[in-house]
Parts: structure tokens; sequence; C-alpha cells
């Protein structure tokens, strides 16, 4: 059973990711076309990160609407997972170019990691927590 | 931690998702709760108290 805030999640959720797409799309191409520097540079890099932090605000909204806590301590726990990920490639990195490495990870590493690792925990979660059949 | 909650769910004759739709949580949070994967708050263990009309330490056992 979806409760009413994972519909809205779901719901807002793909807007945003769509919304990033075009976004990301129409920043990628601007910089293609106009190859900028300077404060043109730093805005249309910015702009697709907005709608990644709305997918967070949409976590935190969700959070907030969950009226079932166990959901809601489930959703925390693959979020924590998500994070674990994003640091630890985050560190590793740094680390390897404090040891003296002179290569460094493709982009969105970091981010990859942080979605692999909650997907991950959200599937283990699932199978650990399949319900039987009702009595 | 301990609970009775299925053999007192089963004394009212309630299926989990019967027990769900009156605690307004999912299934899969009543099955947790049941197989002792998941503690309640206080808030949804009073709600469970009122609902099989019984006090918090009747229905949930602390281990220590």
């Amino acid at each position: 059973m979806m409760t009413i805030a994972t519909r809205k999640l779901r719901k807002s959720g793909l807007t945003t990711v769509a919304a990033y797409f075009v976004i990301f799309g129409a920043s990628f191409y601007a910089n293609y076309r106009l190859q900028p520097t300077g404060a043109l540079l730093w805005v249309l890099a910015t702009l697709p990160v907005v709608p990644i932090l709305g997918v967070i605000v949409l976590f935190g909204r969700y959070l907030r609407d969950e009226r079932d806590e166990y959901k809601r301590d489930l959703t925390m726990r693959c979020l924590l997972w998500g994070t674990a990920g994003c640091v630890a490639v985050t560190m590793l990195e740094s680390y390897l170019r404090i040891y003296g490495w002179k290569g460094e990870f493709p982009p969105f590493t970091a981010f990859w990691a942080f979605f692999v690792f909650m997907m991950a925990a959200k599937l283990t979660y699932n199978a650990q927590n399949k319900v039987p059949t009702d009595e | 931690m301990n609970n009775r909650l299925r053999v007192l769910r089963a004394e009212k004759g309630w299926s989990q998702a019967d027990l769900a739709d009156k605690l307004e949580v999912s299934r899969q949070s009543v099955n947790a709760i049941e197989t002792g994967k998941y503690d309640p708050s206080l808030p949804l263990a009073f709600k469970l108290a009122r609902l099989f009309e019984r006090k918090i330490e009747e229905i949930f056992e602390d281990n220590v």
C-alpha cells in the first residue's frame, strides 16, 4: 500500500527529475554554444544543481508528511546509506590526491555513489521486509 | 523488545491489514512490529494500547 506522502513524493519527484533533464540540457547547450567564462559559467554550472537540491527538499517534505513511522525510518536509513556512499567516494578521492595521485574520478562519481548506495539499501530493506500472506 | 501483538490481534480476529488500517500505518509496519524488527514509538505504542484496551506493558515486554 502506497501512503499519501509516498504518492506525493513520487509525483513531485518525477516532475523534478524531468525538470533536471530539461535544465541540464539547456545548460549544456548554452555552455557548448557560448563557451562562457566568469560569472556566466558559474550560473550555467549552478542551474542543474537546483533541481537536485529540489529532490532533497522533496525528501525532507516526505519525512515531515509521512505518518507511517516505520516507512519514515526506512527512508532515513536509505538516505544515510546514500550519504555514506557519497562521503566515502569524496573522501577516498581526496586522500588519493593528498597521497600524490594525479588522476581524478569521472564527473558525478559521488552522485552515482549516493544513488547506488541508496537504491541498494532500499532493495535490501524491501527484501528483508517482504510481508507474508495476510492471516 | 518482545510483544504479544500477534496473539492480541488473533484474539480480535483481525488480519494484519485490518490492524494496519486502524493504526493508519502500512501492513509492512505491523509485520515489522510483530516480528520484533521494529520497536514502535511511544505515540504508536499508546495507540496500540488504546486499540486493544490494554496497558503498554501488557503488550510489550522489555528484554532487560
